[in-house]
C-alpha cells in the first residue's frame, strides 16, 4: 500500500466519522418513551397449555358428540318417526355447536388433504341439488369429492331439518336411498374426527409443542394463522356475504348464513366468536385460564398498548353480538345490527391480524423478505 | 477471474422453482414498479422456460462458456423475473440485476474458462483494474448505504426492530438464550450499523481484509440463521472476496483447477493492470452508473413526511431488515349508481405474501384499488369507486390509520410526486 492510498483511507475513515456522528446528533434529539423490561416468553409452554386444554378437549367434545350423532342417526334409520327426529337434531345442534369451538384449529392433523377440516366439512350454503342427487346416485366416495357443499355438518342439517317441509314430510320423505346418504356423511364425519383426536393424541402432541419457534411453518405460526383465518370466516362468510355486504352484492340474501335450515345461525356466531376469544384471552371452553396470546403480548414491545386497544374492541364485538336481533339470522340478515356487528369485526381485524403478528415476530409467508 | 464463482450461487435459484407457481403463475394479479406495468408474466410453460434459460446461463458463467451471451441472458432474465412483482421486491435481487448488468461489461471469461478452449486468442491474464473497481465500488455502496440507512433514532435508541425479532428467537440452538435481553437487541443494533458502514475499509485495508472477512462471514451467517432472508447471506458471502489480492485468487484458482482436473497451464500472474477501460464509451457510460447509484438512494430527502411511514423514497437504496411494518387494508366498494357499498376479501384476489405487503405501501394500495375498480367495472357495475381502510403498525407503536379511509382511490394516481393523501405519521401513542 502506497502513501497516498493510506492518506485517502485516513481521509475517508475521517469524513465518514463526521458523517456518523453529526447524524447521531441529529438522530438523538427524537424523543419518545415507553420501555419494557426484557421479554421472556416460554412458547413451549403456550404451546403444551393450549394444547392439552383448549385443542384436544375441543376436538374430543366434537369427536364424542359426533358419534353421538352416528348414534341418533342410527336408531332414526331403524325407527324413522318424529321423536327420533328431534332426538337426531338434538345431538346435531350439540355436535355443529362443538364445530365453532374447533374450526380455529385447521392444522396438523385438522388439515385434510383438501384443506383445513373446517372448509372440508363446515362448507355452507348446501347445495341442495347435488345432495339430492348424490341421494339417488348413493355410493358417493365422500372423502375425496371435491363436492364440498354436498357433505359435512350442513349437508346433514339440509337432510334432517329439510327445507320447507313438515316435520311429517320430513319422515315420510327418509327412504332407504336418503337413510344411506344421511349415514354416509356422518360417517364421513366420525371418521375424521376419530382420524384428528388419535393423531393429536399419539404423535402430533410432542411435535407440536417441540416446534416452537416464530417462523413460518412453526406451531405458533400455524396456531396463530388459522385463528385469523377463522376470525375472518366469521365475518366474511357467516356475516358479511348474507348481508350483502361484500363488494359487487346488490343486495342481501339470508340463505347464505350458516345453519340456514336449522335456524341457529345467531347461536353460532356467538359460540364462533367465544372460541376466537377463548384463544386470544388464553382460557379452556369451560373457563379455566390458561396461556393465550394476551400473555404472550404482554411480553414484548408494544403488547401493552395493543392489548388495551383489543380488549376494548372485544367487549364492542360482545355487545354487538348482543345486540343482534333473536330469532332466525336469516330472517334478520338486513338489520343494521348484522352490519354494525361486521363493522366491528372489521375494526378489530387489525389488531388480531397485522399488529398482533407484528409485534410477536411472527412469520406468516415463506417467502423472504427485507424485513419491511 | 475466480468472481464467476459468486454467479455460482445464482444455480441455488433452483430452488426458487417451487415458487414459479405460487408467485408468478397463480396470483390473479401482480403489483407493478412504476413504469414498469407492461411487464407480464407468461404462462406457466414460458415462465418455467425462462427458469430454465436462467439455470442454463448461470452455467454458462460458471465456467466460462459463450459468457457474453450468458451474462447478458441472465441479466435480463433474472431482471424480467423480479419486474413481474414489486410485492417481491428484495434489496439483493435488486443487488444481484446490477451486478450481472456489470459482469456484461467485464471480461472474465478471459482466464480459467470454456471460452478460451473455443477462442484461444480470448485469454488474457490481466484484467482491467475498472472492471474489479466497477464492483468493488458498487458492494461498497450496498454497506455504507445500508449502514447509513441505520442511523435512526428507532435503530439505535430504541433497538427496533430487533427488540421485536430478536426475542422470537429464543429457540435458536445454542445462542438463542441471549435474544430475550433488551442489552442483545442494543448491540446488535450497534454493531450492525457499524458493520455495514465500516466493512467496506476493513476490507480495502489489507492488513485488515481477513479480520474483515472474518467479520463478513459471522455477521452475514447470523443474519441468515436468525432471519428469513434468502440466499441475500450467501450472495454477500461470496461477493466480498472481490476485495482480496490477485494472488488470493490465482491461488484459488489453481487450487480449482487441480480439483477439477482442469488441465489450464499454470496460471501465470493474472495481474490487475490497465488503468483506462478499452472502450471509450465504458467510462462516462460507469461515471453516470455510478453517479446514479450514489444519488438515486438520496430521494427521499425529496419528499416530505416520514420515510418508513410513507415509503416514497424507499426502495433500490439499500435499506435492508430496518423496520416492522404490518398492516391491515379493507377496501370498500361503492357502486356509483345504487350507491350500495361492499367490503373486499383480500385472499380472493391476492396470495398471502401479496397481501401482507400490499396492506403497509401505499404505492401498492393504489395499485390494488385500481385493479378493483376495473375488476367490478368489467362486471357490470356502474362508476365503481374504491376507498380503504388501512391500519398500519411500524415498530410496535399502536396501528394508525395510513390513508383517509373516505377518500376515492380511484381518482388518485402513483406519480413521482410526494403523495399528498398519505394521512401524517404520528409518533406519539395517544389515542
Amino acid at each position: 500500500m502506497n502513501i497516498t492510498e493510506t492518506l485517502n483511507i485516513r481521509k475517508l475513515i475521517g469524513i465518514m466519522l463526521i458523517v456518523l456522528i453529526s447524524t447521531l446528533g441529529i438522530v438523538s434529539c427524537d424523543d419518545d418513551g415507553d420501555d419494557p423490561v426484557d421479554p421472556d416468553f416460554d412458547r413451549a409452554a403456550m404451546l403444551e397449555s393450549v394444547a392439552s386444554n383448549l385443542i384436544i378437549p375441543n376436538f374430543e367434545a366434537l369427536q364424542s358428540s359426533v358419534n353421538a350423532l352416528e348414534g341418533a342417526a342410527n336408531t332414526f334409520a331403524q325407527s324413522t318417526d318424529e321423536a327420533n327426529l328431534a332426538t337426531l337434531r338434538t345431538t346435531w345442534v350439540q355436535a355443529v355447536t362443538d364445530h365453532q369451538h374447533c374450526s380455529a384449529f385447521g392444522f396438523g392433523p385438522a388439515n385434510l388433504s383438501l384443506g383445513p377440516y373446517a372448509k372440508v366439512l363446515g362448507t355452507f350454503p348446501v347445495s341442495e341439488e347435488k345432495v339430492e342427487r348424490n341421494v339417488v346416485t348413493g355410493d358417493v366416495d365422500l372423502a375425496n369429492t371435491f363436492d364440498l357443499n354436498a357433505k359435512g355438518f350442513y349437508t346433514v342439517e339440509y337432510l334432517i331439518y329439510g327445507n320447507g317441509a313438515t316435520d311429517a314430510e320430513l319422515v315420510a320423505s327418509f327412504d332407504q336411498a336418503r337413510k344411506d346418504y344421511l349415514l354416509l356423511v356422518i360417517d364421513d364425519l366420525t371418521t375424521t374426527f376419530d382420524n384428528i383426536v388419535s393423531e393429536w393424541k399419539s404423535s402430533y402432541l410432542q411435535e407440536f409443542i417441540s416446534s416452537d419457534g416464530t417462523s413460518a411453518g412453526s406451531s405458533i405460526s400455524l396456531y396463530y394463522n388459522e385463528f385469523v383465518k377463522d376470525y375472518e370466516n366469521l365475518k366474511n362468510f357467516k356475516l358479511e356475504l348474507p348481508a350483502g355486504l361484500t363488494a359487487g352484492q346488490e343486495s342481501v340474501d339470508g340463505s347464505l348464513v350458516e345453519a340456514f335450515y336449522s335456524g341457529i345461525s345467531r347461536d353460532l356466531v356467538e359460540e364462533h366468536f367465544e372460541n376466537s376469544k377463548n384463544i386470544w384471552f388464553g382460557l379452556s371452553r369451560s373457563g379455566d385460564p390458561i396461556i393465550g396470546f394476551e400473555e404472550y403480548l404482554s411480553e414484548v414491545e408494544g403488547g401493552t398498548a395493543l392489548i388495551a386497544t383489543t380488549k376494548d374492541a372485544i367487549t364492542v364485538i360482545d355487545n354487538a353480538i348482543a345486540a343482534l336481533p333473536q330469532g332466525r339470522l336469516s330472517d334478520n340478515i338486513g338489520a343494521n345490527e348484522v352490519k354494525v356487528l361486521r363493522d366491528e369485526l372489521q375494526a378489530n381485524t387489525a389488531n388480531f391480524k397485522s399488529s398482533m403478528s407484528s409485534l410477536l415476530g411472527i412469520s406468516i409467508t415463506f417467502n423472504s423478505g427485507d424485513g419491511d | 477471474m475466480a468472481f464467476g464463482a459468486v454467479m455460482l450461487f445464482s444455480t441455488l435459484r433452483y430452488i426458487w422453482m417451487g415458487w414459479i407457481d405460487t408467485q408468478l403463475v397463480d396470483p390473479l394479479l401482480h403489483f407493478s414498479y412504476y413504469g414498469f406495468d407492461w411487464i407480464a408474466p407468461l404462462p406457466r410453460a414460458g415462465m418455467y422456460a425462462v427458469f430454465i434459460l436462467m439455470a442454463i446461463a448461470c452455467i454458462g458463467i460458471i465456467i466460462g462458456w459463450y459468457y457474453r451471451v450468458s451474462t447478458i441472458t441472465y441479466f435480463l432474465c433474472f431482471t424480467y423475473v423480479e419486474l413481474i412483482d414489486i410485492t417481491y421486491y428484495l434489496n439483493h435481487y435488486y443487488f444481484v440485476s446490477i451486478v450481472s448488468f456489470l459482469m456484461i461489461w467485464v471480461p472474465a471469461n478471459r482466464n480459467f474458462s470454456l471460452d478460451i478452449i473455443r477462442n484461444p486468442a480470448l485469454k488474457q491474464e490481466k484484467v482491467s483494474r475498472w472492471c474489479i473497481d466497477a464492483i468493488k465500488l458498487q458492494i461498497g455502496i450496498v454497506y455504507v448505504y445500508a449502514g447509513l440507512a441505520k442511523l435512526n433514532y428507532d435503530w439505535l435508541f430504541k433497538a427496533l426492530p430487533l427488540a421485536i425479532w430478536l426475542p422470537a428467537k429464543t429457540s435458536v440452538p445454542i445462542i438463542g438464550g441471549i435474544f430475550k435481553y433488551k442489552f442483545t437487541a442494543y448491540l446488535f443494533s450497534w454493531v450492525g450499523m457499524l458493520f455495514d458502514t465500516f466493512i467496506i475499509l476493513g476490507l480495502l485495508i489489507k492488513p485488515l481484509r481477513w479480520l474483515a472477512f472474518i467479520a463478513v462471514v459471522v455477521f452475514h451467517t447470523l443474519t441468515g440463521i436468525l432471519f428469513q432472508i434468502g440466499v441475500f447471506p450467501l450472495v454477500m458471502i461470496l461477493a466480498v472476496p472481490i476485495f482480496f489480492s490477485d494472488s488470493f485468487h490465482e491461488n484459488l484458482q489453481t487450487k480449482l483447477s487441480s480439483l477439477l482436473k482442469f488441465r489450464s497451464q499454470p496460471s501465470t500472474s493474472l495481474r490487475t493492470h490497465k488503468p483506462a477501460p478499452q472502450n471509450r464509451l465504458i467510462l462516462p457510460f460507469l461515471l453516470v452508473f455510478f453517479l446514479f447509484q450514489l444519488t438515486f438512494p438520496w430521494r427521499y430527502m425529496l419528499y416530505p413526511g416520514n420515510l418508513f411511514w410513507t415509503e416514497e423514497g424507499y426502495r433500490f437504496s439499500w435499506r435492508v431488515m430496518l423496520m416492522e411494518k404490518a398492516g391491515t387494508a379493507t377496501f370498500y366498494v361503492k357502486n356509483g349508481e345504487s350507491g350500495r357499498e361492499g367490503s373486499v376479501i383480500n385472499h380472493q384476489f391476492l396470495n398471502p405474501h401479496q397481501e401482507k405487503q400490499m396492506a403497509m405501501q401505499p404505492d401498492l394500495i393504489l395499485q390494488f384499488a385500481h385493479y378493483l375498480k376495473e375488476y367490478y367495472a368489467q362486471r357490470g357495475m356502474e362508476d365503481p369507486q374504491v376507498r380503504a381502510e388501512v391500519w398500519v403498525t411500524l415498530n410496535a407503536r399502536p396501528a394508525r390509520l395510513l390513508i383517509d379511509p373516505a377518500l376515492d382511490l380511484t381518482e388518485k394516481k402513483d406519480t413521482w410526486a410526494p403523495k399528498e393523501w398519505i394521512l401524517p405519521f404520528q409518533k406519539n401513542s395517544t389515542r
